[in-house]
């Protein structure tokens, strides 16, 4: 069996994968966990060049990886979880 | 008695979601005879008279090898492939993994040469191989029939489901270390997905 924990400042979440499940993602991918790291570090790798091309005037790919979270860390800018609920706000019918 | 003729208001026809980012436009332009197709702001499609079908935001992706790199003795290692030629979906990390991780499911084609800059001993070789989700994927041998620099072309055809990743190796036994060839000439990949 595979356990994965993902800890938040809102408490943990607990992914649980039976034995077949975890073959099945054994089969896929070499290791697992490297998988799922990969994952998490692409999409956060993409979203933070969106925000930099988004508000800055700087090209994501000509400055460094620190530079960028800098620009990320200080800017203001809208989380999903913010736009989903003006979203629902807006749309009450 | 007068007579009225009514025409048609319409100069272009569309079709479009509620709040109008989502659509497809046959006239956009005067008589441009161009059916053009647009997701969530972002226009993705184009059809023209001519039969020719842009995809503009496809992914698709080419890099190279910017400086030479020493691989040791018969060591799979991964190429520190760090410039890019294009990365439409910025699915490349150049900087820290060197990784390709696609962003939708799908059939995708890739492509890869890796050139040495120094000779392979007689009888030896090299390999390019590809590694998918960190796992040996398939590979392409040449062997020296002399004391030369070798060149490895690989490309395979391959399903990739969302956040799967590739990455491109290269193999030698030539005794000792040698280096992969830089430049977009000489050590190189290409993924384009196809569906």
């Amino acid at each position: 069996m595979l356990k994965i924990t993902v800890e938040t400042d809102e408490g943990n979440q607990v992914i649980d994968l039976s034995s077949g499940e975890q073959k099945a993602f054994e089969f896929v991918a070499n290791e697992p966990k490297k998988w799922i790291e990969n994952a998490i570090r692409n999409l956060v790798r993409q979203a933070v060049d969106k925000i930099v091309e988004a508000n800055s005037d700087k090209q994501f790919n000509k400055i460094s990886e620190s530079e960028k979270l800098t620009i990320v860390e200080n800017v203001n800018i809208e989380s999903a979880a913010e736009r989903q609920a003006r979203f629902e706000a807006e749309n009450q019918g | 008695m007068g007579q009225s003729a009514w025409g048609s208001p319409f100069a272009r026809s569309i079709i479009r979601d509620t709040d109008g980012d989502t659509k497809v436009e046959t006239e956009k332009n005067p008589d441009e005879d161009i059916v053009r197709i647009t997701a969530g702001g972002v226009e993705g499609g184009k059809f023209y008279n001519s039969g020719i079908v842009d995809f503009a935001g496809q992914s698709a992706c080419s890099a190279y090898l910017g400086s030479n790199q020493s691989i040791n003795n018969t060591t799979w290692t991964k190429l520190q492939i760090d410039t890019e030629n294009y990365d439409v979906q910025n699915e490349f990390d150049p900087v820290t993994n060197y990784r390709f991780t696609a962003i939708s499911s799908g059939k995708y084609i890739v492509a890869m040469l890796v050139g040495t800059a120094e000779a392979i001993a007689d009888g030896q070789g090299q390999l390019a191989g590809l590694y998918k989700n960190g796992a040996y994927f398939a590979s392409s041998k040449s062997s020296a029939p002399k004391a030369t620099s070798l060149t490895s072309f690989l490309t395979v055809e391959l399903e990739l489901s969302a956040n799967d990743y590739l990455e491109f190796f290269v193999w030698q036994n030539h005794g000792s270390a040698r280096n992969m060839l830089a430049g977009a000439s000489n050590t190189w990949f290409t993924v384009h997905k196809l569906s």
